[in-house]
């Protein structure tokens, strides 16, 4: 009995925690936020080699794409992402796309991701990550999933990018869009930490293969 | 009709399946369908709610993180307040439930696009069903 009623004590708080954790929604989080940036050699449509390391001292943004990805699709047609590469990309920023689908996997092909990057009139290139080892390093989960890396090699934003889950703008979250991106880069522009560093990425899963 | 909604059975899936009777309000062939849910008593003049209910048909689930909305036809003949307000009822359906006040007794029609998403492993689909609810009006 002596050993037995501890062991009912813990067993009780323990189910009582995993209940409400049960009841609540986890806060959104990310295993890489506030830690040096993966780094990456991946290649872009036209086979050429882009390594993350080559851009030290820069402000990157990294945005996992699929271009069969209905969200993906919203975004860079009438959401959020029509126009913020194109106009971070000419204040010195990077911007790179990567692809992490598997072959065989919605939005793999080569073809379909020319064809998008030239309807989209994309500004920057979009990287191939077939094996999905640089989503899984920065667990990207979502089509997209933005990350922003500061110019120390930090990252110090993960997740959406905005709040209207619909990918087209048009149901943000508390009544007022936010461009979570747009915010991160200005807030580095202004030389003060990123005030919402974290969100919950919305879209498509990640087409890993396995 | 109450009775026609508790009253359904599941597919092979295990997804809730629509009343067998009716015909769906809109569906997409091994994505989803829409049905008519329970109606409860509406007055002209008075504050009323339809409901419809989106199923996600085969491999596929109602994506719980989507902005579900009904948006009125331009042309519709009946004010409808606001974009409506969708519940889960499980992973494969919902309720959107449609807030309207009839100005007269009658037959009240409501027009309008359910934009919703529905997710299997491989993919999503986000859609705009063109939906078409009449509702009685006393």
């Amino acid at each position: 009995m002596r050993i037995l009623t501890p062991l009912i004590a813990i067993l009780g708080l323990a189910l009582a925690g995993s209940s409400s954790l049960a009841d609540s929604k986890p806060a959104p989080s990310s295993p890489v936020l506030g830690k040096p940036a993966p780094d990456f050699a991946l290649k872009d449509l036209g086979g050429k080699e882009v390594k993350l390391s080559s851009f030290k001292g820069k402000v990157v943004v990294l945005e996992w794409f699929n271009p069969g990805c209905p969200f993906v699709k919203n975004s860079h047609t009438v959401g959020s992402l029509v126009d913020t590469a194109r106009r971070q990309t000419k204040t010195g920023v990077v911007w790179l796309a990567i692809n992490s689908g598997a072959p065989g996997k919605q939005g793999n092909e080569l073809a379909m991701n020319t064809e998008a990057a030239k309807a989209w009139s994309l500004p920057h290139p979009i990287l191939r990550d077939e094996a999905g080892t640089v989503g899984k390093s920065y667990g990207a989960t979502n089509t997209p999933n933005m990350f922003v890396i500061d110019k120390t090699g930090t990252v110090v934003y993960a997740g959406a990018i905005d709040n209207s889950p619909d990918g087209e703008g048009q149901s943000p979250q508390g009544g007022k869009l936010v461009n979570y991106v747009d915010a991160a880069l200005a807030d580095l522009a202004a030389g003060r930490s990123v005030q919402t560093a974290v969100t919950k990425p919305y879209g498509c899963g990640v087409k890993y293969g396995s | 009709m109450i009775a026609v909604v508790a009253a359904c059975s599941r597919d092979k899936a295990g997804a809730p399946a629509p009343a067998a009777t009716a015909a769906p309000l809109a569906t997409k062939p091994f994505f989803y369908r829409i049905d008519r849910g329970p109606q409860a008593p509406c007055a002209s003049g008075a504050t009323c709610e339809a409901r419809v209910v989106l199923t996600a048909l085969g491999n596929y689930h109602v994506n719980q993180d989507y902005p579900f909305k009904f948006v009125a036809a331009p042309a519709g003949a009946v004010p409808i307040e606001g974009p409506g307000s969708f519940a889960l009822d499980g992973e494969k359906q919902g309720t959107m439930t449609i807030k309207f006040r009839p100005p007269a007794a009658g037959t009240a029609t409501l027009v309008g696009t359910l934009k919703l998403s529905v997710c299997s492993e491989a993919t999503c689909e986000i859609e705009a069903a063109t939906v078409e609810l009449a509702i009685p009006v006393t």
